[in-house]
């Protein structure tokens, strides 16, 4: 046999041998990483379950008539009612047409507010 | 036969006995397929090592095959080889919420118990330890199963967490467990006929559960629903309120949205926990608002009188004689507590006067008053909505001239109180019928039928809010929120025969008329009289209280800004009020 043969008869049996090698390793790289991710899966799944129940439980806390009861007996809230919400034109400042006047009235009443209050304090000293 | 191939033609020489020895120039290159022992012995190892090399090229091929395949064919290879990235849901079933993201209806992953009697050894012992951890079942219940014959035996479904670590520590082979799901409702009651339930294999066999069936099974997103969850509490809450204050058999309220006909609200009393599978008697499991058939009475004086605005056979100004009753050939239309003079539209309807009714309808004519209906999906059964229990209308199978006449006041003709809620809304929305829907849907407001002219509808808000101002729906007319409505009392048909004192009372109302964007629809089944009624039972005095309280209690929740009248304001003395503050 010549020495080129030889050459490259060895040079085939090394590669086949270096793939061989190459595709075992890898082969056993990826199982290994298979069956982390199968293991990190399983963990995810049991997270997700977790989440469900306890998103469950949430809504159960929350169920409007659980908190209507606790409302009713733990704070003394009540629903609201219409009449509660009213304008800012029904709110009791004299009316001014425009919008620096209605300011300045509105600071009058916060003003007279806390004049009033302050009255409050000094008479309750004095007493 | 291979010998043949490699051989020379010279025949070599051996020396006695130096053929049996192996000598260095044994190689396949000098043998010969004579019949002399070292031939065949040669052709034989060439045999093999051909077939070594046959098998071995082979194995070669098909692992370079697998190993490194440049044309993989993609639809061969099975799903299940390839691995995911992400994990699939170990949930199956999907979640059903409401318009908010509250949670409906929910699956909690569980584990179901199941034996293989074949394996297990000691049966009694087994057994006794079984009937330990679950206290529920009998042991001789669970010894006859663990002794059947095959190799399944389901011991109990949906074990707690607890349960199941006891019986793993307890090390019985043949005890094993299967991964499941339970269906669960948080809200207990507060959905009861609207979603439905599930039986023990997580099918749907009521509600949307069953409607929604393969969706919710397909695919794991969340079912968004129009329901408001807290909408749907309150609703429940006032309406169980005023059936228990007016000792009613049972009740039903819609809430929908009036421009979309979308269900904000549907309740239906009584009702059951669909956690519990316990058998609770049929009036509970049965809807109210999407089976139950009744003949709306009153109400359908709405849809008379946009059928006589809407052809233009009446108009708002016109009178009609409503001093004596009207004689058909089999019957006598009479009024409730009439007023014996000839009244306006908006009287007629103030008064809810049968004999105004059944004239209007009169003029129009038979024809196009069943045509009218029609268009508001009177007639025929609401196939699209996603709740499994419903109702086809029960129509007259003449409809001759009485017919006309009764339908016109809301007698003769049995319809759903989704069917009614769903047609107002097409009165009063400006004139456009939307099929009902539970699902939350990302237009605004989706296609609908213009089945009436927007005049009409306009005029015909006007005439309801009317009714809620000076009429028979006084009690619902809540301070800025502007309601209008019709009220409707029906006699119950009892063997044929309408009686007096079993009525259903119905409320059909929509607010802010203004700008209308909720329809209320409730109704109650045989409220009794009390004291504080005066001994009626009419809608007036049980239903539309309890309809003004719902309206009252809903509409802040619902984002209404409450629309006062300046001058009404100061009356009621708020103005006063704030500023005492």
């Amino acid at each position: 046999m010549s020495s080129t043969k030889t050459a490259t008869l060895s040079l085939w049996i090394s590669l086949t041998c270096l793939v061989g090698c190459g595709m075992f390793v890898m082969k056993n790289k990826v199982q290994s990483l298979e069956a982390e991710l199968a293991q990190i899966n399983k963990n995810i799944q049991d997270d997700v379950k977790t989440i469900h129940v306890l998103n469950a439980e949430w809504s159960h806390l929350n169920s409007p008539a659980r908190l209507r009861k606790l409302a009713s007996k733990h704070i003394s809230l009540k629903p609201l009612q219409a009449e509660q919400i009213i304008n800012y034109s029904a709110l009791p400042f004299e009316y001014e047409q425009n919008e620096s006047q209605r300011r300045l009235a509105a600071q009058r009443n916060i003003n007279s507010h806390a004049e009033q209050n302050r009255l409050k304090k000094v008479v309750r000293a004095q007493h | 036969m291979f010998g043949s191939f490699f051989s020379k033609k010279n025949e070599p020489f051996y020396l006695p006995g130096e053929e049996i020895k192996l000598d260095k120039s044994f190689s396949f290159l000098n043998y010969s397929c004579e019949k002399d022992p070292l031939s065949t012995c040669k052709n034989r190892v060439a045999f093999a090592i051909c077939m070594f090399f046959l098998v071995f090229s082979i194995l070669t091929i098909r692992l370079f095959n697998i190993c490194i395949s440049f044309d993989r064919p993609e639809t061969t290879i099975a799903e299940a080889d390839r691995f995911y990235a992400l994990p699939e849901n170990p949930i199956k079933r999907a979640d059903i919420i409401d318009r908010n993201g509250t949670i409906i209806a929910t699956s909690l992953p569980t584990v179901h118990l199941f034996a293989n009697p074949k394996k297990i050894d000691n049966p009694q012992k087994a057994a006794v330890e079984l009937s330990r951890i679950l206290p529920d079942i009998r042991y001789e219940d669970i010894l006859a199963k663990l002794q059947k014959k095959g190799s399944f035996v389901y011991i109990k479904r949906n074990l707690t967490p607890s349960q199941q670590y006891q019986i793993n520590a307890l090390g019985i082979p043949g005890l094993e467990f299967e991964d499941s799901e339970k269906r669960i409702y948080p809200h207990k009651n507060l959905f009861a006929h609207l979603i439905g339930a599930t039986n023990i294999d997580n099918v749907g066999i009521s509600g949307i559960e069953k409607q929604l069936d393969e969706r919710l099974r397909n695919s794991d997103i969340p079912l968004q629903l129009s329901i408001d969850a807290g909408i749907q509490d309150t609703i429940r809450q006032e309406l169980q309120a005023g059936i228990d204050k007016f000792h009613a058999l049972g009740g039903t309220a819609i809430l929908m949205d009036t421009n979309t006909s979308e269900i904000i609200a549907m309740v239906s009393l009584p009702d059951f926990d669909p956690n519990r599978k316990i058998k609770v008697s049929d009036r509970a499991t049965f809807n109210f608002a999407t089976k139950g058939l009744y003949e709306p009475g009153s109400v359908l004086k709405v849809f008379n009188a946009a059928l006589g605005l809407e052809k233009g056979h009446v108009k708002l100004t016109d009178r009609f004689d409503a001093t004596k009753p009207i004689k058909l050939r089999y019957n006598v239309i009479k009024d409730y507590r009439g007023e014996n003079r000839w009244l306006d539209l908006q009287e007629i309807l103030i008064y809810s006067s049968n004999i105004g009714s059944a004239q209007i309808a009169l003029k129009v004519g038979k024809e196009k008053q069943q045509n009218f209906l029609k268009s508001l999906g009177l007639f025929s059964s609401l196939k699209n909505f996603e709740v499994a229990e419903k109702a086809s209308p029960i129509l007259p199978r003449v409809w001759g001239e009485a017919t006309t006449a009764t339908v016109a006041y809301g007698y003769g003709i049995s319809v759903t109180p989704l069917h009614l809620a769903t047609a107002f809304s097409a009165v009063v929305n400006g004139g456009v019928y939307h099929q009902p829907s539970v699902l939350l849907s990302e237009k605004t407001t989706s296609e609908g039928i213009q089945v009436l002219s927007k005049k009409t509808s306009e005029n015909m808000r006007q005439l309801l809010r009317g009714v809620v101002v000076e009429g028979s729906a006084k009690r619902a007319n809540i301070l800025g929120y502007e309601v209008a409505g019709k009220t409707g009392t029906a006699n119950k048909l009892v063997n044929g025969k309408y009686i007096d004192k079993k009525v259903m009372t119905s409320f059909l109302g929509t607010f802010p008329v203004s700008n209308p964007r909720y329809t209320l629809m409730l109704m109650m089944d045989e409220p009794k009289p009390l004291k504080e009624t005066w001994g009626f039972v009419t809608s007036g005095w049980n239903t539309v209280p309890t309809a003004g309280n719902i309206i009252k209690a809903i509409a802040p929740q619902l984002n209404i800004q409450a629309n006062y009248d300046l001058e009404e304001m100061r009356n009621n003395r708020i103005i006063e009020a704030a500023y005492e503050r």
